[in-house]
């Protein structure tokens, strides 16, 4: 049970279904990149009125298999590969929630860094290289999708009830945000970047992570 | 202190603090002259005498400024005061007592089992005889493993006090030279 910064940035970037997508500047994706795929940072479950998140190991389990399949089926005209899975990996799986995490309430929120007017160059560091092995490229993807639980679903309805007497609170349906982060694995920099929040679909389901990637990678390859 | 900073503060608006130029921090208790540029959180620092800046984001890289803690005050903001309290500054404290501050009051507000003071030793600080300190720690829920540096002096029964914390990974050796060039520029307004 936690609550998270994430739950900050999707609050910060609201609640309708959206994407936004920042890239390094000069980025073009050659036609026939190798691209490496770790693991899919993925956890669903249920959000309480607290904005307190519980995962749900099963429901977890099969949205990341269902994701994983959903981004080979979406990437299978270019040369992927699975990275291994190492602890390491998993350190370099929570620093990329981590810097996508200050990508979404820095760079796309309301509170920009002057420092970074004009700029887009975050990275994971030239040492994630080594953990990845194979490839050009990394894509990282980490999805939360967590559903209100009851209590929270009754707030909203107060909350409507309380906006005809003027007194709004709606904490809304769920927290839904996803990260997808490509990696340059020369550098670490991140050279393409998409945020989504709010909900397609149940990830948890092949027709919700089909509608997820293809949402979330759709700008990928600058096709917009 | 990083996302409780966050989670603390809010999301104050960001100045730009560019290099080159003294500043005053912490209301006014110290000056620094940066060697790069940061953005300083201009909402509520974590704690009432306290300031942060950062270069990536709050996450990545946390300079803190903790500006002539009394006797009986907190570093932080009191989170639970009635569970969970806060340890206080001791105008008496040695540098060992300090950094067992720095890390019970780490402890208390982030609930965090995993702090490890890693090294403690002399090292002035605004030509004052004051202290270095390295440790590392892992906040609950948030699975990275996290690196600072703290640098601090007591002057006056006062404890003046730069934290930087960082990412191990990557994040914190890179910046660690900015950080120390503020350090080693701070300059006490007693």
């Amino acid at each position: 049970m936690r609550m998270m910064a994430w739950v900050l940035a999707a609050a910060a970037l609201g609640g309708c279904t959206s994407t936004r997508e920042m890239t390094a500047p000069g980025y073009r994706l050659p036609p026939s990149v190798a691209i490496a795929l770790p693991r899919a940072d993925v956890e669903v479950g249920r959000i309480s009125i607290g904005g307190v998140a519980q995962a749900d190991a099963e429901r977890t389990a099969r949205a990341r298999a269902e994701i994983a399949r959903a981004v080979s089926v979406y990437l299978r005209h270019d040369r992927v590969s699975a990275a291994p899975d190492t602890p390491r990996l998993a350190e370099y799986e929570a620093l990329h929630r981590t810097v996508a995490t200050a990508i979404a309430l820095h760079k796309y929120g309301e509170v920009p860094l002057p420092t970074k007017h004009g700029r887009f160059d975050w990275t994971l560091g030239p040492g994630v290289r080594s953990v990845i092995g194979a490839g050009d490229h990394a894509l990282f993807l980490t999805v939360r999708s967590y559903e209100s639980d009851d209590g929270r679903k009754a707030m909203a309805v107060a909350g409507a009830i309380g906006c005809v007497v003027g007194l709004c609170l709606l904490p809304g349906g769920g927290e839904h945000i996803a990260y997808a982060s490509l990696v340059d694995l020369k550098s670490g920099d991140i050279v393409w970047f998409n945020v989504m929040t709010g909900g397609v679909g149940d990830p948890a389901t092949p027709a919700g992570a089909e509608a997820l990637v293809a949402k979330l990678l759709g700008t990928m390859r600058g096709a917009k | 202190m990083p996302i409780l900073a966050l989670l603390l503060t809010g999301c104050g608006d960001y100045v730009l603090v560019p290099p080159g130029r003294a500043v005053g921090v912490a209301k006014a208790a110290m000056t620094v002259t940066p060697d790069r540029a940061w953005n300083r959180n201009g909402g509520l620092g974590p704690g009432k005498r306290a300031e942060s800046w950062t270069r990536d984001g709050a996450m990545l890289n946390d300079l803190t400024f903790y500006g002539g803690i009394a006797d009986g005050e907190t570093l932080f903001r009191e989170v639970d005061k009635r569970e969970a309290p806060l340890p206080r500054f001791a105008a008496g404290m040695s540098a060992p007592e300090i950094a067992e501050l720095l890390e019970r009051s780490y402890r208390v507000a982030t609930g965090t089992t995993l702090f490890a003071l890693d090294a403690l030793a002399p090292m002035p600080l605004a030509g004052q005889a004051g202290f270095v300190m390295r440790y590392r720690y892992t906040l609950p829920g948030d699975d990275v493993a996290r690196r600072g540096e703290a640098r601090g002096v007591v002057v006056g029964g006062r404890l003046y006090l730069l934290t930087y914390e960082a990412p191990a990974i990557h994040y914190f050796e890179r910046d660690l030279a900015a950080f120390r060039a503020v350090a080693d520029s701070a300059r006490l307004n007693t």
